[in-house]
């Protein structure tokens, strides 16, 4: 009983913010609500809309772009970076806490330091033309419709993956050294090193980002948002900025929560399959 | 380029002589007679600022495709038709204010 009552404010507040909201959003996505007012039952019809939505289906795919990109560049740089770092004594808290500072700085201050740092005419690209390297002048990272998606990843990778080499070097750490020792014994260079006992040493870290990393990559909307808000002509819209336009724009606040539900449920499926291959007796 | 940004259309009393001579002086006659035309109690609101929420949100958007070549012009118009018709049908289309005077 007393357990209860220390848990009691907890719940109240997960009740008012998580489940109300959630059970309200179910309700919702099944009416024509505009986000103020009274709301009329459609029943599917906001889903079957999304399933023919073609906006709907660009911004997954750039969700799912956006899901490769993160998979592989922060986790292969936060590895490489995590490995390198495990391998010095000196200046490594240095490194650490450099590596680290992105991830503290608020995602607007991140993303307004870039879009000085990469602008077209007062950027790095004029910086550099003016010392004779003209290749980047004018060049409009955010504005362009082959690099704008790109570049925000960029921007939010660089942010992310001192976070990933933490992480990493902190499980690296745990990795038992007379595996390394045993393994140089056996002959192994540094690279069969870090596949043969470096990455089995870590899996249930790697694993925990790569589940991270594809949820968040479902769910990005921060950077997106504030530097291109899904532009130019949509080449970086992500379904969290269209629903947001959705919701807050089109005042299409049912429409915009049975997509938020169609998120919801594809962030529930990654889980689950890595519940299954938990129970499969995956050591993840 | 001006030195003195363009963008400041304030509702308050000013002549083409309180600006900076580094100002261009197109922008200070601009400025200078909605300032005039502001204090004679000339002002209004246009129909195109009264977009209903579905159609602002398309020119927003759509507009971008236009300019990347993605549609064409007619297209645009065609789909902004098609957006506003709908919202006018449903009564979205925003009251617009009559002038002082009119």
């Amino acid at each position: 009983m007393t357990a209860w009552l220390f848990m009691l404010p907890l719940i109240v507040v997960n009740v008012l913010v998580i489940l109300g909201p959630s059970v309200a959003t179910v309700y919702f996505s099944f009416t024509d609500w505009s986000g103020i007012g009274s709301a009329d039952w459609v029943g599917l019809q906001n889903y079957t809309e999304i399933v023919a939505d073609a906006d709907f289906w660009s911004a997954l795919m750039h969700n799912l772009i956006w899901t490769a990109i993160f998979l592989t560049v922060p986790v292969g740089m936060g590895l490489l970076g995590a490995f390198l770092l495990s391998q010095i004594t000196r200046f490594q808290m240095v490194f650490r806490v450099l590596y680290f500072i992105p991830y503290v700085i608020a995602s607007v201050v991140n993303a307004a330091l870039w879009q000085n740092i990469l602008d077209p005419t007062r950027g790095i690209g004029s910086v550099l033309a003016t010392v004779g390297i003209p290749y980047l002048d004018g060049v409009s990272f955010f504005g362009s419709e082959r690099l704008a998606l790109p570049a925000v990843a960029f921007v939010d990778n660089w942010h992310w993956w001192g976070f990933v080499v933490l992480l990493f070097l902190t499980v690296l750490q745990s990795v038992d050294k007379e595996l390394y020792e045993a393994a140089k014994m056996d002959g192994a260079n540094r690279w069969q090193q870090f596949i043969n006992v470096t990455i089995p040493g870590i899996r249930a870290t790697l694993v925990f980002v790569v589940l991270m990393t594809i949820i968040g990559s479902l769910l990005v909307f921060d950077y997106i948002y504030i530097i291109t808000r899904g532009g130019p002509a949509g080449v970086s819209e992500v379904v969290g900025t269209l629903m947001y336009k959705e919701a807050f724009a089109r005042f299409e606040a049912g429409y915009a929560a049975a997509m938020g539900l169609g998120l919801s449920f594809m962030s529930g499926l990654v889980i689950l399959v890595f519940l299954y291959l938990r129970r499969r007796g995956w050591e993840i | 380029m001006a030195a003195v940004p363009s963008a400041f259309n304030a509702p308050l009393p000013f002549t083409e002589s309180d600006f900076p001579s580094s100002m261009d002086e197109r922008v200070a006659r601009q400025l200078a007679a909605l300032s005039q035309a502001t204090n004679e109690g000339n002002l209004g609101y246009t129909a195109w600022t009264f977009w209903p929420a579905k159609s602002d949100l398309y020119i927003q958007e759509e507009m971008q495709k236009v300019l990347t070549g993605d549609i064409t012009a007619a297209e645009f118009c065609e789909g902004l038709d098609e957006e506003f018709t709908k919202e006018r049908k449903e009564g979205a289309v925003p009251k617009i204010i009559k002038p002082a005077g009119a």
